[in-house]
């Protein structure tokens, strides 16, 4: 199976909302849009899901355009929604109905999403209630109320996603799309989500994931594009991209002020709180530089971290560049 | 053909989604059961309204007495053969007079009456009169058996007279009382307009009704989906116009239930109503109005034209109110996108009040030929004699062909503005829209 998106462009009017985006996943793995506010990641899944017009640009799916005939699709938009004042489970079972999904199947896959997403109290509350809590006498009508599917807009924005995740989930998507599916989570829910999205990926679904948590993202991705007012800046797989930038990050935590040996050495100090450093170093020899000379003056060294820059450090120093070759 | 099946795969399901929530809706429901009340109710207030009082009928009369102190001879045992609810009564003559009857009221028990026919010398009046026992109500069935003794005795006094049997029934024959201005005389089409205005003006404001109804629901539930931030959802799954496809039926499939819920209840109303009282007043009070099959072509054929029109109809309202919400992102411009659909539905209610008035064939046949007007006026224009079969398919054709392009530009505007976000765009820019992507289709 193969993923592929060629050359898609938008204009809206005179304004470019995508100039020549090109992805290929030939393999079961997380492929990442990321970009500034505007950049145009929604708009390229949009374009890819066929919701918006192409100027041009192909989406293919196994060789053929990508279509909901073509690829069972998974969608967790960035703008959620669910009909508020229809009830969750008549939603989810119409959903997965418009997948293909037949309702006894859906009934059983919503049970076990709504378990695994620890929404079975909203989806069905009141299941199997116990007696001597809900009061042998009362009254059907009470009961009934109590044992129907709530309502959206009587859950949590928490909640709220979980549900939009199980719509996502619920035909076992061949290829998934998650925009932003983290924002807005509690710690808590966030490692559930994770904890999904790595179940996911174990199965060997096709993920595009859209995130501004480049922790996150570096978590699951292998390949990513970085877009930057409408364009691609930066492209490739994830590990090739940080080897090519080298170990210029030093994190070095010692016990008294060592500025005059950083300076000595020409590494530059980006942070510094309590004796703990962040530096930017050139290569290998200038940190080991730094570190014989530390030791040679006696200063101990309670750690010393050589690495890669992050992928948010990689971000923010690409769409710098970019924004200031754009001004000059 | 295959771009289509792929445009509107989906449609049952958005459909029956949209119907199931439109009947679960409380205030859709409480609407529903207000309507079928009304129905149900309209019946007995017609009858009531009417002045026929509801009485049983059963048993209502066993027996009369007769005291005839007239000169002329009554065989009463005729009365059995003129009415089947006196087939089985008994008749004989009174061994009591009237007066004793007011008297002693134990001489009348329930069930019995009696008929005293004399002459006032005062005045020179005959008088036909029925008593009844003391607390019984005069009941439908007592004025009819007043009646059947009137011509009894108009009959006896007509043979008296020396008239044959042919004259009898000329003499007794039946006879309508009618009152005319002069100029209403030459023309004689008094009876026939009123009808024609009574029957345009009735079928017009249900028009109104049905299709108001269905604009708003359309309306709202398009742009419920919308603000709702459903659409992207939706969209992986369905094409847009398998979206508003699916809402139009589900809408139709209510408000044409609707409708059939409340004929229903009349008919069911109607059929009660009609074991405790005479219910055929709602019928003759329809025919007072001069609407009878004699004069109308109300038939089968009629009711075929009707159908079709409503279809043809609300598939036309139906689509502008499609494309009017599509152009609406939040609920707060629902009421200026329900305003601009009123206005089309009241433009054709207006046009359904004036052809009438107008008396001109030519206006008739202009108003039941443009697609907005022909739902409120072919119809009726055709079942009153003002337009024929030809027109009626003309328009028939016209109503489709507009029908069609309409559904084709909402697909398009569904599918370009279902993502639109912001105020609701005014009609230039729906138009420069349309324009694009025209354009942007010839260019590919």
């Amino acid at each position: 199976m193969s993923f592929i998106v060629t050359n898609l462009s938008k204009k809206y009017g005179e304004k470019t909302a995508l100039k020549h985006l090109d992805l290929e996943m030939k393999q079961p793995g997380v492929y990442a849009l990321l970009g500034t506010n505007g950049a145009g990641k929604t708009t390229a899944i949009r374009m890819m899901l066929g919701m918006l017009s192409k100027d041009s640009g192909e989406v293919f799916w196994n060789g053929q355009p990508l279509s909901t005939e073509t690829c069972n699709v998974g969608y967790l938009a960035e703008e959620r929604g669910l009909y508020p004042n229809y009830s969750l489970m008549d939603q989810l079972v119409y959903f997965a109905q418009l997948r293909g999904v037949s309702k006894a199947e859906a009934k059983k896959r919503i049970q076990y999403w709504a378990n695994r997403l620890e929404v079975e109290e909203y989806l069905h509350p009141g299941k199997n209630p116990d007696p001597d809590q809900t009061g042998g006498l009362r009254k059907r009508s009470a009961r009934k109320k109590e044992t129907k599917s709530k309502k959206a807009d009587q859950l949590s924005k928490g909640n709220q996603q979980k549900i939009q995740l199980m719509t996502a989930l619920i035909s076992d998507p061949e290829l998934l799309i998650l925009d932003e599916p983290m924002s807005g989570l509690d710690p808590v829910n966030t490692d559930l989500f994770r904890a999904i999205i790595h179940e996911e990926i174990d199965k060997g679904k096709y993920l595009i994931m859209s995130s501004h948590q480049m922790a996150t993202v570096e978590e699951f991705c292998t390949d990513i594009v970085l877009l930057n007012r409408s364009r691609v800046i930066l492209q490739g797989h994830l590990n090739e991209i940080k080897k090519s930038y080298g170990r210029i990050h030093l994190s070095l935590k010692v016990e008294q002020d060592i500025s005059a040996n950083i300076h000595a050495c020409g590494a530059v100090i980006l942070s510094e709180k309590e004796y703990e450093y962040e530096l930017k170093v050139s290569g290998e020899s200038q940190a080991n530089a730094l570190l014989g000379s530390l030791i040679a003056n006696g200063i101990s060294v309670i750690r010393f971290d050589l690495r890669e820059p992050s992928l948010h450090e990689i971000f923010v120093k690409k769409v710098g560049e970019d924004n200031e070759s754009n001004e000059t | 053909m295959n771009r289509m099946r792929h445009n509107l795969a989906g449609t049952g399901n958005v459909f029956w989604f949209t119907l199931t929530q439109m009947m679960k809706n409380k205030s859709n429901l409480i609407s529903l059961v207000i309507m079928v009340l009304f129905a149900i109710a309209s019946v007995p207030m017609m009858v009531f309204f009417s002045g026929e009082e509801v009485s049983f009928q059963e048993g209502h009369i066993d027996t009369v007495y007769y005291w005839n102190e007239t000169d002329y001879p009554i065989s009463f045992e005729a009365i059995r053969t003129m009415d089947p609810a006196f087939a089985d009564l008994t008749i004989q003559q009174s061994t009591f007079s009237g007066e004793d009857a007011l008297e002693n009221g134990e001489l009348l028990g329930e069930g019995e009456v009696l008929i005293h026919l004399y002459l006032d010398r005062t005045d020179g009046f005959y008088h036909v009169r029925l008593i009844l026992p003391e607390m019984e109500e005069e009941g439908d069935v007592h004025a009819r058996l007043s009646d059947a003794v009137s011509s009894l005795w108009e009959e006896a006094r007509l043979l008296a007279a020396g008239a044959s049997r042919e004259q009898l029934e000329i003499a007794m024959g039946p006879y309508q009382g009618q009152t005319l201005t002069v100029s209403e005389f030459l023309e004689e089409t008094s009876a026939g307009w009123e009808a024609q205005f009574a029957i345009q003006y009735g079928y017009a404001i249900v028009v109104m009704i049905l299709l108001m109804m269905s604009a708003s629901y359309i309306i709202s539930a398009i742009i419920e989906e919308k603000a709702s931030k459903l659409v992207e959802l939706l969209l992986v799954s369905v094409q847009p116009l398998a979206l508003v496809v699916g809402k139009i039926l589900a809408v139709m499939v209510f408000v044409f239930g609707m409708l059939i819920s409340m004929a229903l209840g009349f008919a069911a109303s109607y059929a009660v109503t009609g074991l405790f009282a005479d219910s055929s007043v709602v019928f003759q009070s329809i025919e007072q109005m001069g609407l009878t099959s004699e004069q109308f072509q109300l038939n089968p054929l009629a009711a075929l034209i009707a159908v079709l029109f409503l279809l043809l109809g609300y598939g036309t309202f139906s689509v502008i109110a499609g494309i009017v919400g599509a152009c609406c992102s939040s609920m707060d411009d629902m009421e200026s996108a329900n305003m601009s659909v009123v206005m089309l539905v009241m433009a054709g209610y207006l046009a359904a009040s004036i052809v009438t008035a107008a008396e001109s064939k030519t206006v008739a046949v202009v108003t039941s030929l443009i697609p907005i007007l022909a739902i409120y006026c072919a119809p009726v224009q055709y079942v009153c004699g003002n337009v024929n079969l030809a027109v009626i398919c003309i328009s028939w054709i016209l109503q489709a062909v507009v029908l069609l392009a309409l559904f084709l530009l909402c697909a398009k505007v569904y599918r370009s503005l279902i993502m639109h976000k912001g105020s609701r765009l005014k009609q230039k820019e729906l138009l420069a829209l349309i324009f694009a992507a025209w354009r942007k289709e010839r260019e590919a």
